[in-house]
């Protein structure tokens, strides 16, 4: 009985500060990004001590940084996370071509998200020129050729993966998450 | 407690609660959550994506020729994914569908089976429809399934689908107790997939396999293209009790294009042609001596989606199939199938409406033509076209959202009979969000073969007839009631029970008898039989699955003046039970299987071949173990080293019949290449 009611409770709790997030954003949204991450054979393979995700915004955009810092804080909600056996290190940065380009040789960057606003066609170049994996928070995004993107479709999370934009990229994933994601 | 305490705990207090919520939400493991450090490994991909029951099982195509979700489909169904069958251990259909619930195989050697379902099927093999991609293969002579002529390796095939139960409302003549729809893979979204494998193997007395097959695939922005290609030897399991069965060579090909013809229309084209040389032991020859098969076929369809508010779907098809039997009638002291042809033509339409939001109504028929030449059949039936027509109708209604009625039926002329075919279904399916409950009732039949309206078998030595068919046969017909359950107790593991009822009436009797004529003859006693099924699928984390499958039947009128007969095995329960366990290890990089299982005691008093010879056998309870591991190289050059291990327990053959072989023990690895 105390239990449920502890439960109840952390749960009222933890909406009340999923509310105020200024963009849609939750910790568990981040943990199916780093979920479908894992799934991500050649990431495996080609990760340092750590996992390195940037997340890009339109510095001209305040939504897009909203977007970007909500993204921030829901993975430091999570705390320490582990994708690959290896821990995850998240920055955000605004998209500047030759900034992102130095922050990825610089500090080893294997995921480039990318918050509604950023230039999706310069980001999906830069992924394929670094041969790493570029990651959107819409379906725009992979539509206009990022490799994968996490969102909320109708209440469902979902992942969508531009199977050919991945293969640009250099990506492989497992069978089990292309049979799970919705593709293009 | 002091301030700094107190301070570091208000900091960590919404981290951890939010872990906390994570980890009660996801089943993450304990340990790792309360370390504070979260492994991605540790939280399944079901859970995050939130899917209900009904998007997990997904949809099938294989019970209506519709899609509809797996969850209310009006009838038992099972479904083997890529990732099953690739972490089965098996290396043939008919071995993947030991896993079944309901499925009983027999191998008499290698690439010579003959699959049932629920228990009716005996030694023929001839009750179950077997398609392609939708496209049925039953050879038209006598509508048996060469499971060594499908063309393609198990690891090309992206789901096995089998509809529990009698279906002659869709598929028409010999969907007598079900249907077994093989799908090919293809690319994963608009993208261009390769493949290429290659397997060597032994047995214990060093019979040696070896296997190489392939595939490419590619899906443009208007068109899908796909081709699997496989070639095999099998020398495996060939030990019989007097002489050593044939070994088995294989090779095939199946190719599909689908190209858009407007936004919500598309022309498919579909071809296949496979080639083998096995035993050609079966209940009518009972020699195992080699003899080519092959078939080919060609398929072509029209279809259209959305047309308009009450027109949903529309689609023409037609279809060829030509299968070709030939051996050296020399080798053979009685009956071989040499110089056997034979051809099936059809053409058929399908038109689906919206009457209402909640009434859908699909209306079809089809037009058969049959050509049948082979020297043991009768002259005057002999190099004939025969003629059949079929048409159909299924209503649709969902009276509340939860709800589901379905009713059909449909009338065939079927061509080897002139006899009117009526077959019917209902079913009502409730749905909730953990749970469905269908009750269903649906008849089907088979028509007799040409070989059982029209065979005369000749003494090679003495020029008497030895067996001869009987043009006045009933069609065989199988009447279920059945009660299915799907539920998920947990959003892991899904229970799906079964239990049915089935009356068997005018089932074709094969006595034998030398020196008489019309030895076909329908059994003018019904037989009535209570089955069970259980399939239980609980995916325990991303990294383990189990699987559990349990079929069992049980005669309910035993006749004990029955005829000996390859029809139908001797009225005597069975039970046929099967667990394996399946995940992947190291991140992905090792997949894993083992399991068993297992089928009990099964009775023959059978009076089979021709010339006809008395088989009093006792096929013993026999369990099939399987290991297997796969090791994934790199990504670079996408390599897959695997080691599958399959044992016969005991070692001793599962059919009947004389000459067939034991199974024993084999041990294959294969090294696979595969771009997604």
């Amino acid at each position: 009985m105390r239990m449920s009611v502890l439960i109840a409770l952390a749960l009222a709790l933890g909406l009340a500060h999923g509310s105020h997030a200024r963009a849609d954003v939750s910790p568990k949204h981040a943990l199916l990004l780093a979920k479908a991450l894992s799934y991500e054979r050649r990431l495996a393979e080609r990760k340092g001590s750590s996992v390195g995700i940037a997340i890009l915004y339109a510095a001209d955009n305040a939504a897009s940084k909203a977007s970007a810092q909500s993204w921030l804080k829901a993975f430091a909600a999570l705390g320490a996370l582990k994708v690959h056996g290896v821990p995850v290190e998240v920055v955000t940065i605004p998209f500047q071509r030759e900034r992102v380009a130095e922050l990825v040789r610089a500090r080893g960057i294997d995921v480039l998200l990318t918050c509604e606003g950023s230039p999706y066609a310069m980001v999906a170049a830069l992924a394929r020129e670094h041969r790493i994996l570029s990651v959107a928070d819409t379906r725009a995004g992979v539509d206009n050729n990022l490799s994968l993107a996490v969102f909320v479709h109708r209440e469902k999370p979902l992942i969508l993966i531009n199977v050919r934009a991945a293969k640009a990229e250099g990506a492989v994933f497992s069978a089990k998450l292309l049979q799970l994601a919705t593709l293009l | 407690m002091p301030a700094c305490s107190r301070r570091s705990w208000r900091r960590a207090a919404p981290r951890l609660l939010v872990l906390a919520l994570i980890a009660l939400a996801l089943e993450v493991r304990p340990a790792a959550a309360q370390e504070g450090e979260l492994d991605i490994e540790d939280v399944q991909l079901d859970a995050l994506l939130e899917r209900d029951l009904d998007e997990q099982l997904g949809t099938t195509t294989a019970v209506s020729r519709k899609s509809e979700n797996v969850m209310t489909a009006p009838a038992a169904m099972s479904i083997l994914t890529w990732e099953q069958i690739r972490l089965s251990g098996a290396r043939t259909v008919p071995d993947l569908l030991r896993w079944i619930p309901g499925v009983q195989v027999y191998r008499n050697g290698p690439g010579n089976h003959v699959v049932s379902l629920r228990g009716t099927g005996g030694l023929n093999g001839n009750n179950v429809v077997v398609t392609i991609n939708g496209i049925a293969i039953n050879s038209p002579l006598d509508a048996s399934v060469d499971w060594d002529l499908v063309p393609v390796h198990v690891l090309d095939i992206e789901r096995i689908e089998v509809v529990r139960g009698p279906v002659s409302t869709i598929y028409g003549q010999n969907a007598y107790t079900g249907v077994i729809n093989i799908v090919t893979r293809e690319a994963y979204g608009r993208s261009t997939s390769v493949a290429a494998r290659g397997e060597l193997g032994s047995d214990l007395e060093l019979g040696v396999l070896g296997a190489l097959s392939g595939r490419y695939a590619s899906n443009g922005e208007s068109s899908q293209v796909s081709v699997l290609g496989s070639g095999e030897l099998d020398g495996t399991g060939r030990g019989g009790v007097d002489l050593d069965v044939p070994s088995m060579r294989r090779a095939g090909v199946v190719s599909h294009l689908q190209v858009a013809t407007g936004r919500s229309s598309h022309l498919g084209v579909d071809l296949c042609a496979s080639i083998s040389e096995r035993s050609s032991l079966d209940h009518l020859v009972l020699e195992s001596n080699p003899q080519t098969r092959a078939l080919l076929l060609g398929a072509v369809h029209f279809a259209a989606q959305d047309i308009s508010d009450v027109l949903e779907s529309a689609e023409i098809s037609a279809r060829s199939m030509a299968h070709l039997t030939e051996t050296d009638p020399s080798l053979y002291q009685g009956f071989s199938y040499a110089d056997t042809r034979s051809n099936r033509t059809a053409i058929g339409a399908d038109v689906g409406f919206r009457l209402a939001p909640q009434l859908g109504l699909t209306v079809g028929a089809e037009s058969v033509l049959d050509w049948v030449d082979a020297p043991y059949v009768n002259p005057s039936a002999n190099d004939r076209i025969y003629p059949g027509h079929g048409a159909y109708g299924t209503l649709t209604y969902s009276p509340f959202e939860r709800l589901h009625l379905t009713l059909g039926g449909r009338g065939d002329l079927p061509p080897a009979t002139a006899s009117f075919e009526l077959s019917y279904r209902g079913s009502v399916v409730y749905e909730a969000n953990a749970w469905s409950l269908r009750l269903a009732a649906a008849s089907a039949y088979r028509t007799p073969s040409y070989v059982e309206l029209g065979g005369r078998f000749v003494d090679p030595a003495t020029g008497l007839i030895l067996l001869e068919g009987d043009p006045d046969l009933n069609s065989p017909t199988n009447e279920t009631i059945e009660l299915g359950l799907i539920v998920a107790p947990i959003a892991t593991l899904h229970i799906m029970p079964t239990i049915y009822v089935s009356r068997l009436r005018d089932v074709i009797i094969e006595d034998f008898e030398p020196l008489v004529r019309r030895t076909f003859t329908n059994d003018p006693h019904a037989r009535d039989l209570l089955g069970g099924e259980l399939e239980a699928d609980w995916q325990a984390r991303d990294d383990l699955g189990l699987a559990l499958n349990l079929g069992t039947l049980h005669w309910l009128n035993a006749d004990e003046h029955e005829t000996p007969t390859v029809g139908v095995p001797k009225q005597s329960s069975a039970v046929v039970a099967g667990a394996r366990v399946h995940g992947t290890l190291l991140r992905e990089r090792v997949g894993y299987g083992f399991g068993a299982n297992f089928a009990s005691q099964r009775v023959f008093a059978v009076r089979a071949g021709v010339p006809p010879s008395i088989i009093d056998s006792d096929v013993a309870a026999q369990t099939h173990a399987f290991a297997m591991a796969e090791y994934f190289l790199g990504s670079d050059l996408p390599l897959w080293l695997s080691l599958r291990v399959l044992a016969a327990l005991p070692d001793a053959a599962e059919s009947p019949l004389p000459a067939a072989s034991a199974g024993g023990a084999t041990a294959v690895l294969g090294l696979a290449y595969g771009k997604e």
